[in-house]
């Protein structure tokens, strides 16, 4: 009956999650991200015709600006692509359902951990699909979230595993599926793995970890493909050698004192970093599009019983849980660190469960050592204080300060352009992100138009011509740089930033401000100019090259 | 700092310790630029305008009577959540480990110099791990909790740094060390591992103030 009683709250816990973690989706995070418009084109792509937007199919990595990234998550997108149409909803709901879903993965740690009593392990549920991290993955529409649920169930599996031998199978083959999620995984979780089998080999039942292991290379026959070519090796140039060079050369030792030494100052560098409670409570990740104003990835109070889950863990150090803790964030942080961000919040999500179940922990502590209904209140408050900062953040800061980033403006642009079907666009984003993938997800264009735009060779050596050229032309549409010599002598609308056409050339070249996008503050964001061939060669008495001789019996009329 | 320090390894439950946190705790005010904790600047203030115009209209109809509610103005230009978040700030700006060990990474402010080896950091982490371990928790408030919390209160603006943290620094080493030598069965792979650690971060010292 109890156990009963508690999946019905586990239950609701779950659904009202959904509910918390898909309101407002369409609309916030504003506009769409790249990396979610080209997830989503290509889901399209291949539900309406087996082929990527380059016309490759099925491919086992898409080729997303020459990434090479796994491919689950677009599989997975066509499902809710096919029901709800392209739009941003269906591109983030998976993200969604998994974060949902991830609180019984939280609940199974908690419960298996032995740390936890009932009701505590019950209270740290919302508050998991509410921590910032959490709540902000699982929100956005690519691969991210997806690595990290399966990496995470994996883990719940392979750790029940050591107790029923079934799961111990399951975790070794979700662990190996995981590195079709997303790029952090394809690291994270063989290493993962293969720590746990050293770890735990002589508690491991030896037939179902051989099954197991054999389903999971199985599941691998794909990736042995891509082995020989550059898809596979993708992310080598995110490793900071250039720093290592340069700090090397401050050190006036031989070069085979001085590269390790300067390795060592990098990585553990980047490794202090990960587990530092500045940057896990205070500083949010350095790239605006993968964080929210004024908050960090764990709400600031949490510090306490992060610090207090740190007592725990280390008083506990001997027990199997914690050293299964700490086998997660090593496996997790140790990939992290070889690249060069400083702080990466997305390929570190993994960190998200270990830490958290540290924090939790704390909780616990606390609890002990104050009466129930003091803490429940203490709890309560808290609760409502994070929802009402994780609102400003993310429902009022976010949409106005971090629009650029999450490309907000293209929605309005491609209504814009499919207003005007007689005109042609050129898009000037200035070394930006790939326009041309935003217009084709608000545009809904064909993906058999999308793939022939794109460059035949690609198709024929799919997985080695990593290099991206974002210039592209479909419909009306010419994303590219504007080429100022012959762009203002053809009847066309130049668009791009503020920037992009100042006042005086404006005038200069009879540029005429046909419309300007903002963000919710009032800030520009995309401005269209229509050229005026005519008067531009007139003025000038045709002086260019590019401006046609006027039959005279036609000027004269 | 070296003095303190130096007793609180030496004598640890001598009333020295106590006279050199103050003198150190005077010394920190004394170099510390201190910002008041509610007034904002010019760039803060446009920050905050901006902000207040982002939220939404938010209203509770009651059928008879309609309650406006302002969280911009509750949350925005409430002084004690200012002043909370700079405290806040303040706080974690110290708690960030890359601050000691690692000057010049990515993420530092160009003031935050090594104040000590990254090579430390084992021995530190060792060091945090046995004060918790045998719950030396007067030393933890004494040379931690307390500074901390004086440094929230100060701010960091110090071109020296945090140094009212030095001893606490020099106790975790201290721990630290005696920790490793626990570990370590054979005292003379030790003492040759101290004296190959030392030289090299004297090393690294010379040739970092040489380069810069």
């Amino acid at each position: 009956m109890e156990k009963i009683k508690e999946s019905i709250i586990v239950g609701i816990i779950c659904l009202a999650g959904f509910y918390i973690l898909s309101f407002k989706l369409a609309e916030t995070p504003p506009g769409i991200y790249v990396d979610e418009a080209v997830t989503a084109v290509n889901s399209y792509s291949i539900l309406k015709t087996g082929k990527d937007e380059y016309g490759k199919s099925f491919p086992a990595a898409f080729r997303f600006f020459g990434s090479y990234s796994p491919p689950l998550y677009v599989y997975l997108a066509t499902i809710p692509v096919y029901f709800f149409g392209l739009n941003e909803f269906s591109i983030r709901i998976i993200s969604v359902v998994l974060g949902s879903l991830m609180v019984i993965v939280v609940y199974g740690f908690l419960k298996s951990s032995g740390w936890f009593n009932r009701k505590i392990s019950i209270l740290l549920l919302p508050l998991f699909v509410i921590t910032p991290w959490n709540f902000f993955y699982s929100r956005t529409g690519y691969e991210i979230y997806l690595g990290f649920f399966l990496f995470s169930l994996g883990a719940l599996f392979l750790w029940k595993g050591l107790k029923n031998k079934i799961l111990l199978s399951l975790g070794v083959i979700v662990m190996s599926l995981a590195t079709y999620a997303s790029h952090s995984q394809i690291y994270s979780a063989p290493l993962f793995l293969a720590f746990f089998i050293i770890m735990y080999f002589k508690e491991l039942d030896k037939k179902f970890l051989v099954s197991g292991l054999i389903a999971a290379v199985v599941i691998q026959i794909p990736h042995l493909f891509l082995l020989s070519t550059k898809a596979f090796i993708n992310k080598s140039d995110l490793f900071y050698s250039r720093e290592i060079l340069v700090n090397a050369d401050k050190i006036l030792l031989p070069n085979f004192i001085s590269l390790p030494l300067s390795f060592l100052f990098s990585f553990f560098g980047r490794v202090a970093a990960y587990i530092s409670p500045g940057n896990l409570f205070l500083l949010p990740d350095p790239e605006p599009q993968r964080s929210m104003p004024e908050i960090s990835v764990f709400f600031s109070w949490m510090v306490l019983p992060y610090l207090a889950g740190l007592f725990v863990l280390g008083s506990k150090i001997k027990s199997g849980f914690a050293k299964f803790l700490l086998l997660l964030i090593i496996t997790v942080v140790l990939p992290s660190s070889l690249t060069g961000d400083p702080f990466s919040t997305q390929r570190a999500l993994g960190l998200l469960l270990p830490l958290f179940l540290i924090v939790a922990a704390g909780i616990q502590l606390i609890s002990e050592k104050i009466k129930f209904r003091k803490f429940l209140f203490l709890c309560l408050g808290l609760f409502v204080i994070s929802v009402v900062l994780l609102w400003r953040s993310y429902f009022v800061l976010l949409p106005a300060e971090r629009a650029v980033s999450w490309s907000f403006g293209y929605k309005e642009l491609a209504r814009i352009i499919s207003e005007n079907p007689d005109k042609t666009f050129i898009i000037d984003r200035g070394g930006g992100k790939p326009s041309y993938i935003e217009l084709a997800f608000f545009l809904k264009t064909n993906p058999e138009v999308l793939q022939s735009s794109a460059n035949p060779e690609i198709k024929a050596d799919y997985y080695n011509l990593s290099e991206f050229n974002p210039d592209y032309k479909f419909g009306n549409i010419e994303t590219r740089q504007v080429i100022w010599e012959s762009d203002i002598y053809k009847p066309q609308v130049l668009v791009g930033s503020e920037l992009l056409v100042s006042s005086t050339q404006a005038k200069d070249h009879f540029l005429t401000e046909m419309f300007v996008i903002t963000d919710s503050r009032g800030y520009p964001i995309f401005k269209g100019f229509i050229t005026d061939p005519q008067k531009k060669c007139r003025e000038t008495n045709f002086n260019s090259t590019f401006c046609k001789k006027p039959n005279l019996n036609t000027m004269d009329q | 700092m070296a003095i303190t320090s130096l007793v609180i390894l030496i004598k640890p439950g001598s009333k020295l310790i106590i006279l050199g946190l103050f003198i150190l705790l005077f010394l920190q005010t004394q170099t510390t630029s201190t910002k008041n904790l509610v007034l904002l600047d010019n760039d803060e203030q446009r920050v905050q305008s901006e902000r207040i115009r982002s939220y939404p209209l938010i209203y509770i109809d009651l059928g008879i009577k309609v309650i406006w509610l302002k969280p911009e103005i509750w949350i925005e230009q409430n002084s004690f959540i200012i002043a909370l978040s700079r405290l806040e700030e303040n706080l974690y700006s110290n708690l960030d480990i890359n601050k000691y060990f690692f000057g010049g990474f990515p993420r530092n402010k160009p003031e935050d110099f090594e104040k000590f080896p990254f090579a430390y950091l084992p021995v530190f982490i060792s060091g945090i791990f046995i004060l918790v371990k045998k719950k030396l928790f007067k030393e933890l408030v004494y040379f931690l909790v307390m500074p901390l919390l004086f440094l929230a209160y100060l701010g960091s603006d110090n071109k020296l740094g945090p140094f009212i943290l030095f001893p606490f620094f020099t106790l975790t080493f201290f721990k630290g060390v005696t920790f490793l030598e626990t570990l370590l069965k054979n005292k003379r792979l030790f003492y040759a591992i101290m004296v190959v650690s030392v030289m090299l971060t004297l090393i690294l010292q010379i040739n970092y103030s040489a380069a810069n």
